[in-house]
């Protein structure tokens, strides 16, 4: 078997043609300052955060004294980056679970249930609306929406006569990481549903009106034909989410809450820019946050690849 | 099928244009200064955009102020503020004459908190201008600039001269020598265009050493403390509270007209420790306050001092009507709105809250400053002062230049006007009845003056900051009911620190 798979690689790299010398100069050109650039902006950093990881050091002077593993000792030692980290978990588990199913919803609703263009157009514009907005313009508008007493929320609660459903300390206080969790999911729709609108339109018609000539109704259609076609978009998102979110959890949470109150929205990506950049002056303790939190990301991402390959594969 | 994931497919799309409609509030209400990166020109008309101002108090105030338009009006401002050109320019012009003429570049770090503030900022900095023709000023100014310009102070190429503020650990700044030490510099250099002292001309009380050295020259008095509105007051039958025991019989009085006692932003680290325990602690003297400023000793937050005022902190957030509901997740706008709608008696805040709020107070709010604390009927009301002024960077490429516009900065029309602008008391000997101030900062001023007045000389770290926010929102959220446990918190950090 593995014999088998390695004469497949094999095969497969014969098969690329031989390149001239002067197509072999024009590839060069084109990824010569893509790869220096990738160097500078991100092989560089992150060597250099490793580095800085091992020493103590506040960021404004020359001066580092050398700790060995001491920063990431202290870190493991440190309940709060436990909390931070189950925090994150907790936000990725719901925004893959409530993100995958709106996204599902408002592009197989877009594409298959024949709205007019006029409707399609709407429903597509509004809920690209978060991609479009700064992060901080959102957040602000939510922080305004769940502002205890005088917010939207409150007041909608308060026009149904559902006085008992608000919250007597506020959201923020009393449902702090499900209303997080709504927000980061609600700012994350948009790009991946247009994803999605896309890959639903490349699968043939013809597939959908065999099925409804069998008598398939549209949930079926949905589970036996839409969903296998479009796996592999899916698995992109589920993936890009799991990546992204560790640190961009911090871009809502901390002008949100500010990881508060008392640390209950505490997330990796935050406990890194406290230590680091928001005053505290640790900046040696914050990359070696950043490199456990980069740690974490990449087994987690590879982990979750390996699943759904296997999945895959059966 | 189709009905269904139409509904619900619409449903969410109202919701999502709902919360678009959260906007419009957005827009109403926060009247922050947007952070802008500006360079001064020669023109010294200084204008400010902004909603009307509502406050009727401030009209009594003789060329103060005057505002036209309706919604979004003009606001021109004179008489001490700087910026009218003309009277301004003559005098400086004049004395320029006795002082050695400067070239090259200057390039300020102004934090700001308020529309007016940027008007004095631009005003002196025109002026300044006007009598340095050759020096070019290059200003960043805004409220984020301190967190937008860290990364150049760490990579040692700062601004030459900055004021402090939000995201500019001053503390840090000290530590790692980014500061010029201006200890000489303070005691013989002269105020411009004149032969008296800035030295001779700074209350001594307010100077602030760090390992003995002088890093920033005072000119302005900070102060929190408990705000209120005395018509919402007058209106409630409600009693002015002086002390903590008064703050307790409050709270209850709140409970019954279902309202909060004190809001703060729960966001933010400073507003109710230094608006409610500072003062407290203070009241025990200037050594013990020092210590716990300081907190080189850990074991003074495991004082019997310490102690007794976290534990009044407790007894007041146990009772229903002792803080606002939800005040430990909302941040200072937001605090600041749930005030102005009355969903809370006392705002815990700064002097700069008057001019912070200007485009937002609604008529009839009368807004006054408070002697309560965590302080007890036996102690005497007690307030903290923070002398503020400006820091030179240690690197910074135009360091004459800076060390030039500091003593510009010292003329009594600067002094005045920069009091005049933030609501700020001064740490200066500057004649303050000349200050066009309004009600309530003379008010406040007359408050402070009945107070026993304790400055802040030490500096505190931005890591104790954290927890010390953290610590006072358990507390008033009721997860820490145990002083020791809040004080051992504490002291795990000094502790910590100290490392």
């Amino acid at each position: 078997m593995q014999t088998a798979s390695v004469g497949a690689v094999q095969q497969k790299t014969r098969k690329y043609p031989k390149l001239s010398a002067s197509k072999k100069w024009f590839l060069w050109i084109f990824v010569i300052p893509t790869l220096l650039l990738f160097s500078f902006v991100t092989i560089v950093p992150l060597v250099e955060s490793i580095y800085i990881s091992f020493f103590e050091w506040s960021g404004y002077t020359p001066d580092m004294k050398f700790l060995g593993f001491q920063n990431y000792i202290d870190i493991l030692g440190d309940p709060l980056f436990y909390k931070s980290a189950i925090n994150d978990f907790i936000i990725i588990f719901f925004k893959e679970i409530i993100v995958c199913a709106i996204v599902i919803l408002f592009a197989v609703t877009l594409t298959r249930l024949k709205l007019t263009k006029v409707e399609n157009s709407i429903y597509r514009f509004i809920f690209y609306i978060p991609n479009i907005l700064s992060s901080i313009v959102f957040t602000q508008l939510w922080v305004y929406i769940f502002n205890p007493g005088i917010g939207l929320a409150d007041g909608l609660l308060r026009a149904a006569g559902l006085y008992d459903w608000i919250p007597e300390q506020g959201w923020m206080v009393e449902h702090t990481m499900p209303v997080l969790i709504w927000v980061i999911c609600w700012c994350t729709v948009g790009s991946f549903m247009i994803v999605m609108i896309s890959s639903i339109n490349n699968i043939s018609e013809e597939t959908y009106e065999a099925a409804e000539i069998d008598g398939a109704n549209q949930w079926r259609q949905l589970v036996h034909i839409t969903l296998p076609a479009v796996w592999t978009q899916l698995r992109y998102m589920m993936v890009t989410i799991l990546c992204s979110s560790l640190a961009a959890n911090m871009n809502i949470v901390l002008p949100m809450t500010n990881g508060g109150p008392d640390n209950a929205s505490m997330v990796m990506g935050l406990y890194v820019y406290q230590f680091g950049l928001s005053g505290a002056s640790e900046v040696g303790y914050s990359n070696a946050g950043a490199v456990l939190l980069m740690i974490i990301a990449f087994g987690l991402s590879f982990l979750f690849n390996v699943v759904l390959l296997r999945r895959e594969e059966k | 099928m189709k009905n269904w994931m139409k509904v619900i497919s619409v449903s969410l799309a109202v919701l999502m244009l709902f919360s678009m409609s959260g906007c419009d509030m957005l827009v109403q209400k926060d009247e922050t200064p947007r952070t802008s990166i500006i360079e001064v020109g020669g023109d010294s008309t200084t204008t400010t955009t902004g909603a009307d101002d509502p406050a009727t108090e401030d009209s009594d105030v003789p060329g103060d102020t005057t505002t036209k338009g309706d919604v979004t009006g003009t606001t021109t401002t004179k008489g001490n503020t700087p910026g009218g050109k003309t009277t301004t320019t003559k005098t400086t012009k004049a004395q320029s004459k006795t002082e050695k003429k400067l070239s090259g570049n200057l390039e300020l770090q102004i934090f700001v908190n308020g529309s007016d503030n940027n008007v004095f900022w631009e005003g002196l900095i025109n002026d300044f201008e006007d009598a340095n023709p050759d020096v070019k000023v290059i200003t960043r100014i805004g409220t984020n600039v301190g967190t937008q310009l860290a990364t150049r102070w760490m990579q040692g190429n700062p601004p030459d001269i900055a004021n402090g503020g939000t995201g500019m650990d001053a503390t840090a700044y000290m530590e790692s020598g980014l500061f010029e030490d201006l200890t000489d510099f303070a005691k013989t250099a002269t105020v411009y265009g004149s032969s008296e002292k800035i030295w001779d001309k700074i209350k001594p009380e307010s100077v602030e050493y760090f390992n003995g050295k002088i890093y920033h020259i005072p000119n302005t008095a900070t102060n929190y403390g408990l705000w209120y509105d005395a018509a919402y007051f007058k209106k409630n039958g409600l009693t002015v509270p002086k002390n903590y025991e008064d703050l307790m019989a409050l709270a209850d009085k709140c409970q019954k007209l279902g309202i909060g006692g004190v809001a703060y932003p729960g966001t933010s680290g400073a507003y109710l420790y230094w608006g409610m325990i500072m003062p407290a602690l203070a009241a025990y003297g200037k050594d013990f306050f020092d210590q716990v400023c300081s907190a080189k000793d850990p074991s003074v937050f495991k004082s019997a001092n310490f102690k007794a005022v976290m534990q009044r902190l407790i007894d007041l957030a146990g009772k229903n009507g002792g803080f606002m509901k939800g005040t430990v997740a909302i941040n200072h706008t937001q605090s600041q709105m749930q005030w102005l709608n009355h969903r809370a008696a006392l705002m815990s805040c700064g002097s700069w809250l008057e001019s912070e709020m200007k485009t937002n107070i609604p008529l009839g709010f009368e807004m006054r400053y408070s002697t309560a604390s965590l302080v007890t009927k036996s102690q005497k009301p007690t307030v903290v002062l923070m002398g503020g002024g400006m820091y030179i960077a240690a690197k910074g490429k135009n360091k004459e230049n800076a060390k030039e516009f500091l003593r510009f900065m010292y003329q009594d029309k600067y002094l005045l006007g920069i009091m005049e602008s933030y609501g700020y008391m001064t740490a200066t000997k500057v004649d303050a009845s000349k200050a066009k101030l309004t009600t309530t900062t003379k008010e406040m001023i007359k408050t402070v003056n009945s107070m026993n007045v304790v400055w802040k000389t030490q500096t505190m770290k931005s890591t104790f900051d954290n927890e010390f926010r953290n610590v006072n929102n358990a507390i008033v959220l009721g997860n820490i009911k145990n002083v020791d446990e809040a004080c051992n918190r504490l002291y795990d950090v000094a502790k910590k620190n100290l490392k």
